[in-house]
């Protein structure tokens, strides 16, 4: 969708001076979708971000991965963790610092939104492998990036976001249902135009997009749009960090069973994930 | 509360600490759950999440 078709987003008349995609992470994304990348390729992209490759070797060196011997080189990392795992990590890094870090001013609880997601994240990831391993990177983008647009909104629409939590409070209803009644625009929408202009993938953007009504987004991102809606759902259930409301959306029996999860797996994954979740603060503590 | 009972006993006042946060994150998930409880899969998370908080509880 081009800007000039591009919905009323309110408080938002500007997306030019929305924060841009770092390069890195341009380069990663790109690099991974070519087989014919090396792990030499993905240390040339790393090595223009000197901050990026000390969180790496602090995350690889960190009880989340919990190595008997030091990781010293970034060489050493990329193999460890993986060309995807590097990415996400780069993606989560940005996502961190340019949406989350020193943000208690906010009217939204940013710092919840951000454990939310990354609850959400690991969740999705989890779900995807025990369910379609083929998507379990996409899979943690789309958990991670799903209200991507609640952070737009409270850095670039304050007053939208003033709104919103206003609608949210008084009648205690999800977030998505204030924004639909105040703003006439939500979340979904507009966290997948951004990613549009950060020119991520067309699936991933409609799995953004459609994550409150998965089964209406179109293929081939139906799948992993049922996956993150019932990621975003288990993740508050869970009570990971905040989605923005004390609410949860509904799981539909169809998208439940689209994901071709049970229940015995989702507690399994949940168990495992919890564990994951406890330690992520080593990816993000410092930069 | 976060200093020793009079007994000097700190993990039996950590624990009441914990106890605390645990009833607060049930009434969270009661909160949350309310609407749906007529619903089978809704009730079949909510027992999840139940587990789950006070697994959370037990891990410390």
């Amino acid at each position: 969708m081009g800007d000039k078709a591009r919905p009323d987003f309110g408080g938002i008349d500007n997306f030019d001076d929305m924060p841009a995609l770092p390069n890195v992470v341009a380069r990663l994304t790109r690099l991974i979708a070519d087989p014919k990348t090396t792990a030499s390729d993905i240390n040339a992209a790393l090595s223009s971000d000197p901050g990026l490759v000390t969180r790496i070797l602090k995350l690889v060196n960190s009880s989340y991965y919990g190595f008997s011997r030091r990781i010293t080189t970034i060489t050493n990392a990329v193999v460890i963790l993986g060309f995807n795992q590097v990415r996400n990590l780069a993606l989560s890094a940005f996502m961190f610092d340019t949406f989350a870090k020193n943000k208690d001013d906010s009217l939204l609880d940013v710092g919840g939104l951000w454990r939310h997601s990354i609850g959400a994240a690991f969740l999705a990831a989890a779900i995807a492998k025990g369910t379609k391993p083929i998507l379990e990177e996409d899979a943690f983008i789309c958990g991670l990036l799903h209200d991507l647009g609640k952070f737009i909104m409270a850095e670039k629409a304050p007053d939208d976001a003033g709104r919103v939590v206003q609608v949210v409070r008084k009648h205690d209803v999800l977030f998505i249902e204030a924004e639909r009644k105040a703003l006439g625009y939500d979340h979904a929408a507009l966290g997948a135009v951004v990613m549009e202009r950060w020119n991520l993938p067309p699936t991933l953007v409609n799995v953004v997009r459609h994550h409150h009504e998965p089964l209406s987004a179109p293929e081939p991102a139906r799948h992993l749009a049922c996956v993150a809606n019932v990621a975003d759902i288990v993740s508050r259930a869970l009570l990971m960090g905040n989605g923005g409301d004390r609410k949860i959306p509904r799981l539909e029996e169809q998208v439940w069973e689209m994901t071709g999860l049970d229940w015995k797996r989702l507690e399994a994954i949940i168990r495992r994930v919890a564990d994951e979740y406890s330690k992520s603060e080593a990816f993000f503590a410092t930069p | 509360m976060d200093s020793p009972g009079k007994n000097g006993n700190r993990s039996t006042v950590k624990t009441l600490h914990e106890k605390e946060a645990l009833q607060e994150d049930l009434l969270r998930i009661g909160h949350m759950f309310l609407e749906h409880r007529d619903d089978p899969l809704m009730r079949r998370l909510a027992r999840i999440a139940i587990l789950s908080a006070q697994e959370r509880l037990i891990r410390g």
